[in-house]
């Protein structure tokens, strides 16, 4: 672990000493933590119990919805609310002056209005309304009439960069008018040295979340409190959001997301709606409700941003990558809010070794809706690029496109110079590719994939890999409170967003406790009883917040241990915790004794056994995750359309907790990846800049009939040695490399590389037919 | 959720078709109901004031034989027109057609006549952009947009037909009943559809006031042959990009009484003449059919973005005439 | 807005109340009815979350006008449960892990449940699950769970089967 870390304090640089954490004895669970445990929360979830955001109803609620843009780019010249008062139930008008001043702001502090009065994209919120009924509130937006001066809009990435209205991508403001660039080494000098070089422009399309829980949140005030029901990744991101806008200090807000259907990365933090649910309650004195319609959720600043990537590699006739040159451009939105978050470059600077990169990222400031992060963000862009470009390269130098990729892996971390987390040996992708190559057959079917010239059907293989930081680290904290009766209670602040985390971390407080599973209730993302944690995003959740179980557990199995040894005269070492009970081995003197767990609480001095326990610092090393995947496929190029045979995904993510959610989670990373890589294409169109598919028709997710016939998830279980359960994340890897493994699968097929998101029937016919002429 | 509407209640479906001839276009029947709510939330069409519950003023959901006719009532849903044995083993087409719209829920909730008369999926129309057929004067898709649009018979309008029982009911040369204000007509199911050059602002010639009662069709002889194939962007749940319903029979030897019908690539269901041409009075063999193929598409005036349903329309021609000529009683080869 | 008395009946109790004859279905069930089970993903009929059984039958309840639930049985996935028991299709979903964040899960469940009554309502169970989106699983437990529940259900658990054997294999290029 890094001893110091160098902060500044009220302008003054200084170091702070990392907290001290207690040695843990080595990891090596084996009665919960490993096992497929059902999930924890399955019962609320399959009765219609869970209760939701959106099902949260409370006496006398009112409802809030928003007047939205009807013009792409406008100022608004007039605005006629005369038809309000005849409205039964309208309760109250918001327009934007009334909210000078606030705004959300991104991770660079970078700002987006509540309201606007000059609206730079379609369905910007303008107005809000408040009123008794849903529908009330329906009819007052349609009741308002707001005339608008039209003013020039663009919604083509392209154009804007062109035209100079774009700043730079990444993750540090760059200077105006200038890409965001990343340098190391010198390409000029790579390229020199490389055998061939290989060009190609890659384009991937827009995407949105789609969780199937719309954004949503419902507010409260009373007694000079909020409480906020809100369908979050993070309460306390969204209570730190609430804090600022409303002014007020932590204390006054609670949050609570204990079900959320679905984030992926769009639901981090407050949103519009929450600030004029919370906002609207303490004006009205009564709960507001504001849930956002499948529209809304097309004409909100959330999605994935589209890309246009120019890459150049140079390489030497051994494989070996010399130099990549990549120049991106991707669509932020109307406002500079976000525009981190659709840059692609990272990929490309850490995936292979490579001592000479150059990458520029223009985040150009599109007529749409600014841009968030959505699993994987630029990873999942940047591979479809890279991968696809590593395929082809191995293809021009007759190297197996596994081989090319073992004889690139890095040994050190490429961007940062570390050393990779332990244990030290293989190589977390290797091995994933090494597994896949073994479980689908790879050789042999490379040999053997032939196609017939007379069948319009052309099957086809391809392979493609990633890697993503996914170590995780404080601040995470949790705590468990064993009570007399041998139950529990854990608190941790993490959303569990589908993933199962309440199921893990109880594995986790299980394994160490000896308590059982069902005996443990958790208590989560509720900011009035848990302790802070970082929102569940970037793949960071588990490797966060278990080893914060793990020692809050930890801290409990110490006093039950000390307890134990007394009541059966044994030394700690000896003893077994499992299954509710402590066991102390029989010998030939004594047969073996068990006393319940329950007991020993019963004897602490509290008459409860608490612990607490706080996410330690991670060691100075990269912490990487790993995938890759296998792909099948058959193409009519008459048709256009893709059948997949066989998929086979592969994770290294440390230590497996939970088989499982574990399995769950790469499954369900691939189909959205295939949501990506088929259909999904969130279209705005260039003539009147309007979003033209917002809705689930015309913007296709996978279906269960997308399903893979034959789709194999397998983890290489390999606990990593960077924290105290050996777990890191899992949520963005799986749906990295899957476009690029089914562009090439299809390059495979029909020879024609396919540069251009999604994969569909239109998308492969065209490029067919432009390989022809 | 508002709700503009008021519901009215009639003693017939003649009272109900003078009702609303005489509202003149503020007033519609209640079927199943689902483009009217997905309407209402949208207010991407105009939504009528008043409405008529129509499956409380008749049986409207039958499917049975009678006079040598397959009679099915325009309420009937299509999940009914799935399951139905009859349909099946004498109208085969139809009850592939049926099998291949929306999810199990949409063809229990949705009706024949409802599904025959939706109004086109085009995303202009649908998200409220101004087109003729929202009372606008022109079609956005001719110069934008058109991935999804016509590659035949456009012009005003690009959208296409997306019915996808409709398609396999003009093949099965189904035919109409019509309850008008005053009385009642039949009408063959290839005359609903309207060409855009007659009238860009609807799909069909039905007026004001008039209401499909029921679908009649003649039930094949096992002399035919007949399919309903459909290409989908997304497996499961999704509009046609190319269809195509078929039925010919063996006469003497020869393809004969073909009778076959496009679908998402025109504004109405479109006949490939060149093709059936091609084909049509051939002796039997598999060899007759690529060349008809190739013709298939003969014609087309693709759009910008839309070129690439010309392959597809071709394969899948072929397709639907290999996989029915396996099924013929008798080939030669 | 016309209020208008309607009944039905819900999870085998009757239910009257006056509401519009056009409110959604979905609405009635949440807001009047009580019910929060049942789930609203995009109010077009596009994703499935709304799922109930309208006299056993799937049907998007954001598209059903509630007049026509007028006289009918409408059953929700509380209905499922009987005599604290539950069904076999939610302790499939249960073992199988067929629910991740859960919000598809109610309308996904009683997708699967009408179909598991009437295999031969459809062409497969994919066919039958094909209108309910879920974002989080890939559907492979979930096609899993529901395997489980019908062997589970066995045909003493289904609701008579059609005259007919399998129905034909289906046409269509994709």
């Amino acid at each position: 672990m890094a001893d110091h870390t160098e902060v500044t304090v009220e302008g003054r640089k200084v170091r702070i000493r990392s907290s001290e954490s207690e040695p843990l004895p080595p990891y090596a669970p084996s009665v919960s933590v490993g096992h497929p445990v059902p999930r924890v929360d399955a019962v609320d979830k399959v009765t219609g119990r869970a209760v939701f955001s959106t099902d949260v109803r409370l006496p006398n609620m009112a409802h809030v919805r928003f007047v939205r843009s009807t013009r792409v780019h406008a100022r608004v010249k007039s605005i006629d609310t005369a038809a309000l008062s005849s409205i039964a139930g309208f309760l109250a008008l918001v327009d934007p002056l009334e909210m000078v001043g606030k705004s959300l702001k991104d991770f660079l502090g970078r700002e987006l209005p509540i309201l606007t009065d000059e609206p730079r994209y379609f369905g910007e919120e303008l107005l809000a309304v408040c009123a008794e009924t849903e529908s009330a509130a329906r009819q007052a937006v349609r009741a308002i009439r707001v005339e608008y001066e039209d003013m020039p809009f663009t919604v083509d990435p392209e154009e804007c960069v062109k035209a100079g209205r774009f700043v730079g991508g990444g993750w540090s403001r760059g200077k105006p008018g200038r890409p965001a660039v990343y340098e190391r080494g010198d390409v000029a000098k790579g390229f020199a040295s490389s055998d061939q070089i290989f060009e190609r422009t890659y384009r991937t399309a827009w995407n949105v979340h789609a969780s199937l829980e719309p954004h949503a949140a419902v507010a409260s005030f009373e007694n000079d409190r909020w409480t906020v029901w809100e369908s979050t990744q993070g309460v306390f991101s969204v209570r730190d959001d609430l804090a600022a806008l409303l002014a007020v200090p932590s204390r006054r807000i609670r949050v609570i997301g204990t079900y959320m259907g679905g984030g992926f990365g769009g639901k981090s933090g407050a949103g519009k709606y929450t600030f004029l649910a919370a906002y609207l309650s303490k004006k009205l004195a009564r709960p507001v409700r504001a849930v956002q319609d499948r529209s809304e959720e097309f004409f909100s600043p959330y999605g994935r941003p589209p890309s246009i990537q120019k890459l150049k590699v140079g390489v030497r006739k051994d494989g070996r990558i010399m130099a990549i040159e990549q120049m991106g451009v991707h669509a932020t939105g109307a406002y500079e809010f976000g525009a981190e978050w659709g840059s692609a470059e990272n990929m490309l600077t850490e995936m292979y070794a490579c001592d000479h990169v150059r990458t520029q990222s223009y985040a150009a400031l599109t007529n749409t809706p600014p841009s968030c992060a959505m699993r994987a963000p630029g990873h999942a862009q940047g591979a479809f690029a890279l991968e696809q470009m590593i395929d082809e390269i191995a293809h021009a130098l007759s190297i197996d496109p596994v081989e090319i990729r073992l004889k690139n892996l890095p040994s050190r971390d490429p961007e940062s110079g570390k050393t990779f987390a332990g244990p030290a040996g293989v190589h977390g992708m290797a091995e994933c590719l090494k597994k896949g190559a073994e479980l689908f057959a790879w050789r042999k079917k490379t040999s053997e994939t032939k196609n017939d010239p007379a069948t319009p059907v052309k099957r086809g293989i391809g392979v493609a890999a990633a890697s993503w930081s996914a170590g995780g680290g404080p601040p995470a904290s949790a705590t468990l409170r064993l009570f007399s009766d041998g139950t529990a209670e854990l608190a941790v602040g993490a959303a569990d967003i589908g993933t199962g985390t309440r199921t893990v971390l109880a594995q986790i407080a299980a394994e160490e406790t000896g308590l059982r599973v069902d005996d443990i209730r958790v208590i989560n993302a509720d900011t009035d009883q848990t302790s802070y944690t970082l929102p569940s995003y970037g793949s960071l959740t588990l490797a966060s917040a278990g080893p914060a179980v793990r020692r809050a557990s930890h801290a409990c199995r110490r006093q039950i241990l000390a307890l134990a040894e007394d009541v059966l005269q044994a030394p700690a070492k000896s003893l077994t915790l499992a299954d509710g009970k402590v066991t102390r081995p029989g010998s030939k003197k004594k047969p073996a004794e068990s006393v319940a767990i329950a007991e020993f609480v019963s004897l602490s001095p509290s008459h409860e056994i608490f612990g607490r326990g706080d996410r330690e610092g991670n060691p100075d090393v990269a912490i990487k995750a790993y995938a890759a995947q296998f792909a099948a496929v058959s193409v009519n190029v008459e048709t256009g359309v893709v059948a997949i045979d066989e998929w086979i995904a592969v994770n290294e993510s440390g230590r497996v907790v939970n088989p499982r959610t574990f399995e769950s989670q790469q499954i369900g990373g691939v189909t959205m990846g295939l949501g990506m890589a088929l259909t999904e294409d969130r279209v705005f169109d260039g003539g009147t800049g309007r979003p033209l598919n917002p809705n689930f028709a015309d913007y296709k997710l996978p279906t269960i009939q997308v399903q893979p016939s034959n789709f194999i998830a397998v983890a290489v279980d390999r606990p990593t040695d960077a924290n105290v359960i050996g777990a890191k994340g899992l949520g963005e890897p799986p749906i990295i490399p899957t476009a690029p493994a089914l562009a090439n699968a299809i390059h495979s097929a029909t020879g024609v590389r396919i540069d251009t998101l999604p994969l569909s029937p239109k998308g492969i016919l065209d490029a067919l037919n432009r390989a022809k002429s | 959720m508002t709700y503009p509407f008021k519901i009215e209640r009639l003693a017939s479906l003649q009272a109900a078709a003078r009702r609303i001839a005489d509202l003149q276009g503020r007033a519609a029947i209640l079927g199943g109901g689902l483009e009217l709510l997905d309407f209402a939330r949208s207010g991407a069409d105009q939504t009528p004031e008043i409405l008529i519950p129509i499956r409380q003023i008749a049986p409207m959901s039958y499917i049975e034989t009678r006079s040598g006719e397959i009679r099915i009532g325009a309420g009937t849903s299509i999940a009914e027109i799935a399951d139905s044995t009859g349909i099946r083993r004498v109208a085969w087409p139809l009850t592939e057609s049926a099998n291949a719209v929306g999810s199990s829920q949409i063809r229990s909730q949705s009706t024949l006549a409802g599904n025959l008369l939706q109004r086109p999926r085009c995303w202009y129309f649908r998200n409220g952009i101004s087109c003729f057929k929202n009372g606008g004067n022109t079609c956005p898709a001719a110069t934008g947009d058109n991935r999804y649009h016509a590659i035949f018979g456009g012009g005003p309008t690009y959208s296409v037909f997306q019915s996808d029982p409709g398609l396999a009911l003009c093949a099965l040369q189904a035919t109409l009943v019509i309850v008008s204000p005053d009385g009642e007509r039949t009408m063959p199911v290839t005359d609903l559809y309207v060409d855009p050059k007659q009238d860009a602002s609807r799909e069909h010639v039905l007026k004001p006031g008039e209401i499909i009662r029921e679908i009649r069709i003649t039930p094949l002889t096992d002399r035919y042959v007949g399919t309903f194939m459909k290409i989908r962007e997304r497996s499961g749940f999704d509009f046609a990009t190319v269809s195509i319903a078929l039925i010919y029979n063996n006469f003497h030897g020869r393809f004969k009484d073909i009778r076959v019908y496009l679908g998402g690539v025109a504004p109405r269901p479109y006949v490939p003449e060149k093709a059936l041409n091609q084909i049509q009075y051939k002796k039997l063999g598999r060899g007759e059919i690529p060349p008809a193929a190739d013709l298939a598409a003969e014609g087309a005036a693709p759009l910008e973005h839309n070129a690439y349903k010309i392959p597809m329309v071709k394969r899948l021609f072929r397709e639907a005439f290999e996989v029915t000529y396996e099924k013929l009683s008798w080939r030669p080869d | 807005m016309d209020k208008a008395p309607v009944s039905f009946r819900i999870n085998g109790k009757t239910w009257s109340g006056s509401v519009h004859p056009l409110k959604r279905l979905l609405d009635t069930i949440r807001e009047d009815v009580g019910l929060t089970g049942t789930k609203e993903g995009c109010g077009e009929g596009e994703c499935g979350a709304c799922t109930v059984l309208l006299d056993g039958s799937p049907v998007m309840s954001c598209l059903v006008p509630t007049c026509q639930a007028e006289g009918k049985e409408v059953t929700t996935i509380e209905g499922l449960v009987r005599d604290g028991e539950l069904h076999p299709m939610q302790d499939c979903f249960i073992q199988e892990g067929g629910a991740q964040c859960g919000i598809c899960t109610p309308g996904m469940i009683m997708a699967a449940v009408a179909y598991a009554n009437d295999p031969d309502s459809a062409e497969d169970m994919r066919e039958a699950l094909a209108g309910n989106l879920c974002r989080c699983t890939g559907y492979t437990r979930i096609y899993e769970a529901v395997r489980c529940a019908m062997e589970k259900m066995g045909d003493s658990g289904r609701s008579g089967k059609k005259d007919e054997g399998s129905r034909k294999k289906k046409a269509g290029a994709t």
